[in-house]
């Protein structure tokens, strides 16, 4: 494993969150000054009262949101994301597509009551989740490490479900985020399988791996269309009501996120056709993984099919997230064909540049070359923070540093010291006291002493010399020390 | 009051038939040839005890018997689950521990069902001299099984220190009791209670009594400055003894001291404020103190004594009134959580301690490559001990801490020493899975664990995530056994 590029990423990963974490923190101290509690129902109560209302509440609602931000990775403090890939690819499954980054859009779910209440707060919500969505999938067109598509893939989806709850689609957000798990800890763990049989991320340097690795490509076609929202699997049913959810809302929101869903399916597949159809470009050596690998990827695909399927009968998911029976919502066919329609059409190009060769490879590169430099530096987002946040931060930590070390050091070695002696105090009495005595006895005993010169060595007497001295002690504090 | 009378028997049934359950053994053990007395007597004295839980939780009525001398109540039956269900272990322990040899093994399993009897009491007794009678007749046979093994001399001299100290506070504990007796004129505990809580109840005399008291009750549950027998005993005794000492004992001692507690201590702040003390106190030196250890069992001593420092927040937690009830769960809960986790890693000591020869925590070292499942067990019982999820250790210490905080703004300084006790703590436990897993392997060999230390191991580990990940059934145990002052 490359130790310095993943300890950068963690790095990178904590102190990103730290930005998110501050504004969430104010928020919260916010709301315990107005409310004076923390308890959702109360502090839900009181917004109902209007204890909390106005732009004081939308204030709140944004610094909460910035938690989410910085834990689910949304623009503008998704740069750790991709770059946490450097883990293994197991907790990348895990941690990035299934559990840890869902953290932030549970919280703004969680806290639905402030949203709901604010308008313009909900609005901020959809509209960083829809850029997001939007921002992401672009970068994920030209990314060619196999990891770093699924990241960004994810930071992208992450944003459909924060525009979904933006939107007011609480059920969708929740339901995507529940399917999105499925396939997304499939395409990771596939990843992984691919990554373990062919020794390269790099999908320049793959293809042809389908006729090797029979299992991870069949699942992972199935993580393809279920996260492309292709029917009947479990991607669709979810995505579909997320594009209600913003075609009622806006419909510029709509649009922007239908266009992200046209990307999506074309990503996927340019992952997919690149890496298991073709010629293998590089001499490889591939080899389907063990079953250890593979049959987690059955059930997770079995899951990525049917899951969809599942929740929606007798609408068992709402019921699941609002506690009771939830109302039905209204069907919307247009929605429906259109969503497909991007879906099919982004397939389709992907087929047609990847495996027909239609369109060139490369035909996009060199005909947009400036757009294709900025989406393979990520926007520049990196270097916009290096020059900003970071080159002035370490400036000020070079300063700070070279006085830490004159005054602050010698305070903190001084408690160190202190600290160090205390021990040794500690150690001094166990051994002096405690051990020293054991030992001595023990060593008269081997000498030939018996059972009762062991009692008359003072070693007792020292044990309860202690116990009466506590108690003295504990009676004399106790009447004169008030 | 009521008399006594022979129909009190029917609320001692489970102490009768543990009762009878020791003296058949004796007399089993009489006839039973040597070489089958680790099989058959062992195993009808774990059977037995089995046994009596059913008996415990469903056959007695509730009420105050014998002269109101003892209460068979929830909160006593809850204790009396632990205890035998410690003991029940412990035996099973014993089989496969072999410096206890088979000539005496039947003898140690009928000390051992005596004991359980003589905690049973204890954790009933609601009359200052039923106390003083059951802690020694516990006591007592604490001291032989200390020292079973008779020519190992660091187990006979653990035993004669935990006697000489057992002796001294005991003379210490009856002097205060002395004291509270003269002052309020009662021995009984709800009578006590009512005298203290009528205006001027508390007089000198009975303060000082109360806490020459708190010499015994400290000695019994190893709170610092009273728990200097702890760590001698525990390296010194059989591994099944240490087990049963530090989850059954220790236990029973908590039960006794916080149903005195109630009676006396809630509503007197000065007093509430001394167990305060006394429990930042034990936690702070149990734990630093255990920072320097080598020898497992000795670790596990000092790490006991920190552990009573948090129950003893418990305990200040019931009496300071706000929440009572809180408080009590939480030590009943607590009492429960380290029962599983310290017998399940005594068991896994045992197992180690029969491939190695000996605690050191250095005999340790890789012993994972050849063992893993025995060291992932370990582990998990190491977590709980320091209080991290997903195990029972954490939800003991959450119901301690939170019990703390509700207690009001005045203890908020001994949750914060209880916190920053529990990150030292993590250093030393985390010391002994070191060597588990990243120190140098010294051999290959596999420690042959036999089924019964690893059913136990399981039972015990399996319980202990089970306690966190679905604590809902145990926690509403303990919330039905809370004892009503």
């Amino acid at each position: 494993m490359k130790k310095k590029s993943a300890s950068d990423a963690g790095k990178k990963a904590f102190i990103t969150n730290k930005f998110g974490d501050f504004g969430f923190s104010i928020g919260i101290m916010m709301i315990f000054a107005f409310c004076g509690t923390l308890n959702f129902g109360e502090v839900a109560d009181a917004i109902s009262k209007g204890t909390l209302s106005g732009s004081a509440l939308t204030l709140a609602g944004i610094l909460v949101f910035c938690g989410a931000v910085g834990k689910s990775a949304q623009f503008p403090l998704h740069v750790w994301l991709p770059d946490a890939m450097e883990g293994p690819t197991p907790v990348s499954a895990l941690i990035h597509a299934a559990t840890m980054v869902a953290a932030g859009v549970y919280l703004v779910a969680r806290t639905y009551f402030l949203y709901a209440a604010s308008p313009t707060a909900s609005a901020v919500v959809a509209y960083t989740g829809v850029f997001t969505a939007f921002f992401a999938a672009t970068m994920a067109l030209v990314a060619t490490d196999i990891k770093r598509v699924l990241a960004f893939s994810t930071v992208s989806q992450l944003g459909y479900m924060i525009m979904a709850l933006g939107v007011g689609g609480y059920t969708a957000g929740m339901f995507h985020l529940t399917t999105h798990a499925f396939f997304k800890a499939l395409l990771f763990l596939g990843a992984g399988s691919v990554i373990h049989g062919a020794a390269t991320q790099d999908i320049r340097d793959m293809g042809g791996l389908g006729k090797h690795m029979k299992i991870t490509m069949v699942t992972f076609f199935i993580a393809c269309l279920a996260i492309s929202g292709i029917p009947p699997f479990s991607g669709f049913y979810s995505k579909d009501e997320v594009l209600l959810a913003a075609f009622n809302y806006s419909k510029p929101v709509y649009i922007v996120a239908t266009f992200t869903a046209f990307m999506t399916a074309f990503y996927m597949f340019r992952l997919f056709f690149r890496t298991f159809t073709g010629e293998m470009r590089t001499k490889l050596h591939p080899h389907e993984s063990p079953y250890t690998m593979t049959i987690p990827l059955m059930v997770l695909a079995a899951l990525s099919i049917v899951a969809g399927w599942l929740f929606v009968q007798g609408h068992a998911f709402e019921s699941l997230v609002h506690f009771k029976e939830g109302a039905a919502e209204e069907g919307n066919a247009l929605v429906v064909w259109i969503s497909i329609a991007a879906s099919v059409i982004g397939i389709g190009l992907a087929l047609a540049v990847y495996v027909l060769k239609i369109v060139p490879d490369g035909f996009f590169r060199n005909k947009f070359p400036r757009i294709h430099k900025v989406l393979i530096n990520k926007w520049y987002v990196d270097e916009f923070y290096d020059k900003t946040v970071i080159k002035p931060s370490l400036n000020l930590a070079r300063r700070l540093f070279s006085f830490d070390a004159k005054y602050i050091d010698g305070a903190v070695n001084l408690t160190g010291i202190i600290n160090v002696v205390i021990s040794k105090l500690h150690n001094v009495f166990d051994k002096a006291a405690v051990d020293g005595a054991v030992n001595g006895v023990a060593e008269a005993a081997q000498s030939g002493g018996g059972l009762l010169r062991r009692v008359q060595t003072g070693l007792v007497q020292n044990y309860m010399l202690l116990l009466v001295a506590g108690a003295a002690l504990a009676v004399v504090v106790f009447f004169f020390v008030k | 009051m009521n008399t006594v009378s022979l129909k009190d028997f029917i609320y001692l049934i489970p102490e009768s038939f543990v009762l009878c359950l020791g003296i058949l053994i004796l007399i089993l053990d009489l006839f039973t040839p040597v070489n089958i007395r680790r099989k058959h007597v062992l195993n009808i004295s774990v059977l037995g005890l089995l046994l009596s839980l059913p008996l415990l939780v469903y056959a007695p009525p509730k009420g105050l018997i014998l002269g109101d001398m003892v209460s068979i109540d929830t909160y006593a039956i809850f204790f009396k689950c632990i205890i035998v269900l410690s003991a029940v272990f412990a035996l099973t322990m014993a089989k496969f521990y072999a410096p206890i040899k088979d000539e005496v093994i039947g003898e140690f399993s009928a000390l051992v069902v005596f004991a359980v009897l003589g905690m049973m009491f204890m954790v009933s007794s609601s009359d200052l001299l039923m106390i003083f009678l059951s802690v020694e007749f516990v006591s007592i046979a604490f001291f032989i099984l200390t020292g079973y093994i008779k020519n190992d001399p660091k187990s006979a001299e653990g035993a004669l220190k935990y006697f000489l100290i057992g002796a001294f506070s005991a003379g210490i504990f009856v002097y205060g009791m002395s004291l509270v007796i003269i002052s309020t004129g009662t021995s009984n505990l709800k009578a006590m209670s009512g005298i203290l809580h009528a205006p001027a109840g508390y007089s000198p005399l009975f303060l000082t009594g109360f806490l020459l008291m708190l010499v015994g009750f400290g000695y019994k549950i190893a709170m610092v400055p009273f728990h200097t027998w702890a760590p001698d005993a525990y390296e010194g005794a059989p591994t099944p003894v240490t087990a049963l000492l530090s989850a059954a004992s220790k236990a029973a001692g908590f039960a006794v001291l916080l149903r005195v507690a109630l009676a006396a201590v809630t509503g007197r702040a000065d007093l509430v404020l001394a167990l305060a003390v006394l429990s930042a106190l034990t936690m702070t030196a149990g734990n630093l103190m255990a920072l320097q250890q080598n020898n497992v069992k000795r670790l596990l001593a000092y790490s006991g004594i920190a552990h009573s420092g948090y129950i003893l927040m418990g305990v200040v937690a019931a009496c300071s009134g706000t929440e009572p009830e809180l408080g009590i769960t939480s030590v009943l809960l607590y009492a429960f959580v380290y029962m599983l986790m310290n017998i399940g890693v005594f068991a896994v000591i045992i197992a180690f301690f029969n491939k190695t020869g000996n605690d050191d925590m250095q005999s340790y070292s890789g012993i994972s490559k050849s063992n893993p499942y025995l060291s992932l067990v370990l582990v998990v019982f190491l977590v709980s001990l320091a209080g991290i999820p997903p195990t029972a250790g954490f939800i003991g210490k959450f119901y301690v801490f939170s019990a703390i905080i509700k207690a009001g703004p005045k203890f908020l300084w001994l949750a914060i020493v209880g916190i920053m006790n529990s990150v030292v703590a993590l250093y030393y436990y985390f010391r002994i899975a070191y060597f588990v897993y990243f120190g140098a392997q010294k051999d290959d060999g596999k420690v042959e664990i036999t089924a019964g230390l690893a059913v136990i191991a399981g039972v015990t580990a399996g319980l202990a995530l089970l306690v966190c990940i679905y604590p809902g059934p145990f926690i509403s145990a303990a919330k039905v056994s809370v004892l009503i002052p």
